[in-house]
């Protein structure tokens, strides 16, 4: 095997994967506090590179704040959606829920679209457009950010997940949100803290990505359906296998393009998320499990 | 007529004028055009009101079969020159075929997981559409014919090609209203409501499922089909991820549940794009459709159709108050909606039965036996197991070890649809109604296991399929006759007392034609007056040769009715017997008094 082929895609893949990853993450801790997975997840990913680029590039804001501006605005979209559009259909059939954030996700999309126009935005390189060598496969030197970036994030994630007190309220809600709740967390205020934070995040993630691959008005559902796979590859629960997953798309991906065919790739990925699914799908048939959940519980 | 066929009838007059007048109110090619845009995508719609208010499976990746109905029509019109209508056909039925192909491991999945699988599926089409010679690339295949009929009828001027595409989408509403309408319809809804009580009724809901996708799927492709011939060109960017999210999102806004909502939605997307062009406002499209589904969504799940329908009600008074009617009992012939000829008793056996939770042993190894055409009663403690050995006679819980026969077949393995298949009704100790159907149609959903008309005799609504509708309307009729209740038929389940909607949850499970009668606390939130009246109303069952077996806590209600008590206890058979031997049993007293001087142990 040709090792600087090998490496020429799985170093781009790992980067893209990166991505999924954050994506990934972000639907399961979403899911685990709201009971409901936030399908508008990647069009933060989508509107960080967008608003990241026109900050620095059109609006001429140095770097630095571009990308907290774009941060900024993947927050308050993330706090915005869970108040206004999730907090009022709490109650209302899980169907209805999810469709709510598909509708958010086309207001996303459409927000973008208007604000930046159809033209890919691009954004330069943080330290340079420069390139550097591993065994012969080229690479941005961006990737370096995208990489250490992906690695702090997670750190972060996973640091206060485990140590401070909001992580520990995150972990208990998604084991038994009704739990939860009666020790005294407050899942309301805990839903808006977590959307935000990964609206936030998600922005991050494409403002440092948009180097690399350009941020297009319609790219939000690609990391949508990509991230998914690596969450659900997790089972909604592990936000570390969901990583795992996310960089394993990116894998997929890259590999497709380059052993198979750059044309198929997206075929390959989404024949691979589909199979994986019906595979799956065991997980979710309708089972005993449904009916005496349903006896349990009239109120559903 | 009822308000509901009121608004279907008034709503069809609507929509015909609209259609007719479009052409003289809006002439010109472009205008022609737009209005012929969404007359194809009406035919879209209608499939997607089917598939997801209907059946509420939320497969969005609905212009996969517009590309491959799309892409069908082309090529053999082009390259083997086809006559497009055999094309339309064929496109259509190939889409189906593929569709049901792919429906039964497809709708296994739930939910958001569906959403991101269909959208999978709608983007590889997409990736093929570009890659394949066939279908050519990113440039598509220009030069497709304008529509004709076997030669016979050409459809050249906008116009014609207008009112033709518009026939088309009427079909497809009539279709959908038919559905909407038939047992089918009733099933979804039913689904909705509560997974468990349709189960309960032995709706068979994976086969409606699949059904509806396949349907909604041919109608997508007509759609397809329809919209290349008005372009005379496909390329695979025609029917892209946006084209679904217009589906999904109009379909929302125009009333989700219902069929004219599909088709008030195809409408309003395709007039407010038109709308925003002549503003120079193009861009919007996407934010102002996602908005407007948000906000409906949220404030009125029912769309734009629900809002109108509730102001006819409003100014038409629709909602009066209705009378219920309780008659007295004898006055209905009582096989009127039994069997009459029949053998309906049966005997129930349930021996050895066990199920355990973790290391909660539930029902642990339990016989008993219940005699044909008897009511027998099963009691005990709170915690005994009552309901746990109830839910394995009716399937909603698998067995560990024992069997469960019923007139010596075994259906301990059996799913709770198949067990209520087998003649085997029951009621829910916390009443478990479908909120979102009128009284009448809650008890017509009990007649599922009697059904026979087929899927396409449903959507024409052929002779067969008719009469069907009518002999289970009047059967239901006569058991709502029999709890008492006439005069409740069109009202909201809601809007009756508690008392009353058990009843309807008998009447419901008698529409079945129980061979066995399963009550799960019946008296449970019942006054005492209700209590007597459901005593002897349990009378007049048995008296028709059905089988009763009851769980309850209210031991006079017990003590009076049954002919044989099965006593439990954690989770073990403690007594069986007469009622009035176990009445007498020390054991069973200590269990429900406590022991009477009890000695410190």
């Amino acid at each position: 095997m040709n090792l600087t082929l090998f490496l020429q895609l799985l170093l781009p893949g790992i980067t893209t994967g990166c991505v999924y990853a954050l994506v990934a993450v972000g639907f399961v801790i979403c899911a685990n506090v709201s009971g409901v997975v936030n399908l508008a997840q990647g069009e933060f990913v989508m509107l960080g590179g967008m608003a990241a680029s026109w900050l620095a590039v059109t609006a001429g804001w140095p770097l630095v704040l571009a990308i907290l501006g774009a941060m900024l605005v993947g927050a308050a979209l993330g706090a915005l959606q869970e108040k206004l559009t999730l907090a009022p259909v709490r109650r209302a059939p899980p169907f209805i829920q999810v469709t709510t954030t598909v509708g958010v996700s086309i207001v996303l999309r459409g927000f973008a679209l208007v604000l930046f126009g159809t033209d890919p935005l691009s954004l330069p390189g943080f330290s340079g457009d420069g390139v550097f060598f591993v065994g012969g496969a080229v690479m941005p030197v961006q990737s370096l950010w995208v990489w250490g970036m992906t690695l702090a994030l997670l750190a972060a994630t996973f640091g206060v997940l485990r140590y401070t007190d909001i992580g520990r309220a995150v972990r208990a809600c998604s084991i038994n949100l009704q739990a939860a709740r009666l020790m005294g967390v407050d899942a309301e205020r805990l839903r808006v803290i977590v959307f935000a934070v990964s609206g936030a995040a998600g922005a991050l993630a494409g403002a440092v990505v948009t180097p690399i691959v350009l941020s297009s008005w319609d790219a939000g559902i690609s990391y949508g359906i990509k991230g998914f796979v690596g969450a659900i590859i997790g089972g909604f629960r592990s936000p570390l296998l969901a990583v795992a997953g996310g960089i394993g798309i990116g894998l997929v991906e890259a590999f497709g393009a380059g052993y198979i065919s750059s044309g198929w790739k997206d075929f390959i990925v989404y024949g691979v998320l589909l199979a994986y699914l019906l595979i799956r799908g065991g997980v979710f048939r309708v089972g005993r499990a449904a009916f005496a959940a349903a006896l349990a519980n009239p109120m559903r | 007529m009822t308000t509901a066929q009121q608004k279907t009838a008034l709503a069809a007059l609507l929509g015909a004028t609209a259609v007719i007048a479009y052409p003289f109110l809006f002439p010109g090619d472009y205008l022609l055009g737009v209005g012929i845009t969404a007359g194809a995508l009406a035919t879209s719609t209608v499939g997607v009101v089917l598939l997801l208010g209907l059946a509420h499976q939320l497969a969005i990746g609905q212009a996969a079969f517009s590309i491959i109905g799309g892409y069908t029509t082309a090529i053999l019109c082009i390259d083997y020159g086809w006559d497009p209508f055999v094309a339309l056909v064929v496109g259509a039925a190939l889409t189906m075929l593929i569709a049901w192909a792919i429906a039964t491991p497809l709708l296994k999945l739930r939910g958001f997981v569906l959403v991101m699988a269909t959208l999978g599926l709608h983007l590889m089409l997409i990736v093929v559409a570009y890659q394949l010679p066939i279908t050519g690339g990113a440039i598509g295949l220009p030069g497709v014919p304008k529509f004709a009929i076997l030669g016979v009828m050409h459809f050249t001027g906008e116009t014609d090609y207008f009112y033709l595409v518009w026939a088309i989408a009427a079909v497809a509403i009539v279709i959908g209203l038919n559905i909407d309408h038939s047992a089918i319809g009733r099933a979804l809804r039913a689904l909705a409501a509560s997974e468990a009580a349709a189960a309960s009724v032995a709706v068979d809901i994976e086969r409606y499922k699949v059904q509806m996708f396949v349907i909604g799927a041919g109608m997508a492709s007509v759609s397809g089909s329809l919209i290349v011939h008005y372009l005379r060109a496909i390329d695979p960017t025609v029917f892209g991820f946006a084209f679904s999210l217009n589906l999904v999102t109009g379909t929302i806004v125009g009333g989700l549940l219902s069929i004219w909502g599909g088709a008030l939605g195809a409408v309003v997307i395709i007039g407010l794009r038109e709308v925003l062009r002549e503003l120079s406002l193009p861009l919007w499209e996407a934010m102002i459709m996602g908005g407007l589904t948000v906000v409906i969504l949220i404030a009125f799940p029912r769309g734009i159709v629900g809002f109108i329908g509730d102001l006819y009600d409003r100014l038409v008074g629709a909602r009066r108050d209705l009378r219920v009617d309780v008659t007295p009992p004898g006055a209905v012939p009582l096989a009127s909606f039994l069997a009459e000829d029949k053998d309906t008793a049966a005997m129930l056996e349930v021996a050895d039965a066990a199920r355990a939770f973790g290391s909660l042993r539930a029902v642990d190894g339990v016989s008993f036996a219940v005699a044909p055409r008897s009511i027998t009663a099963l009691i005990g403690p709170n915690g005994a197991g009552k309901t746990t050995l109830f839910n394995l006679i009716g399937g909603y819980q698998p067995l560990d070890s024992g069997a469960i026969r019923l007139g010596g077949r075994e259906i301990g393995a059996l799913l709770p649809k198949d067990v209520a298949m087998l003649g085997v009704g029951r009621t829910f100790q916390n009443i478990q109604l479908f909120d979102n159907m009128t009284v009448l149609e809650n008890v017509m959903c009990g007649r599922h296991r009697q059904l026979r008309a087929g899927i396409v005799e449903i959507c024409l609504r052929l002779p067969h399929a008719r009469a069907e509708e009518r002999e289970t309307r009047r059967r239901a009729e006569n058991a709502l006759a029999f709890v008492g209740l006439r005069g409740a038929e069109d009202m909201a389940p809601t809007a009756l007392s508690f008392g009353h909607q058990r009843m309807v949850e008998i009447a419901r499970a008698l529409t079945l034609e129980p061979r066995l009668l399963l009550m799960d606390e019946p008296a449970s939130g019942l006054n005492d007056t209700e209590t007597e009246q459901l005593a002897e109303l349990v009378l007049r069952i048995a008296a028709l040769g059905v089988t009763v077996l009851l769980v309850e806590h209210d031991m006079r209600l017990v003590m009076g009715l049954a002919d044989h008590v099965v006593v439990m206890d954690h989770g073990e058979k403690m007594a069986e017997g007469p009622s009035d031997v176990v009445r007498a049993d020390p054991r069973v007293i200590e269990a429900y008094l406590g022991r009477e001087h009890d000695s410190a142990a």
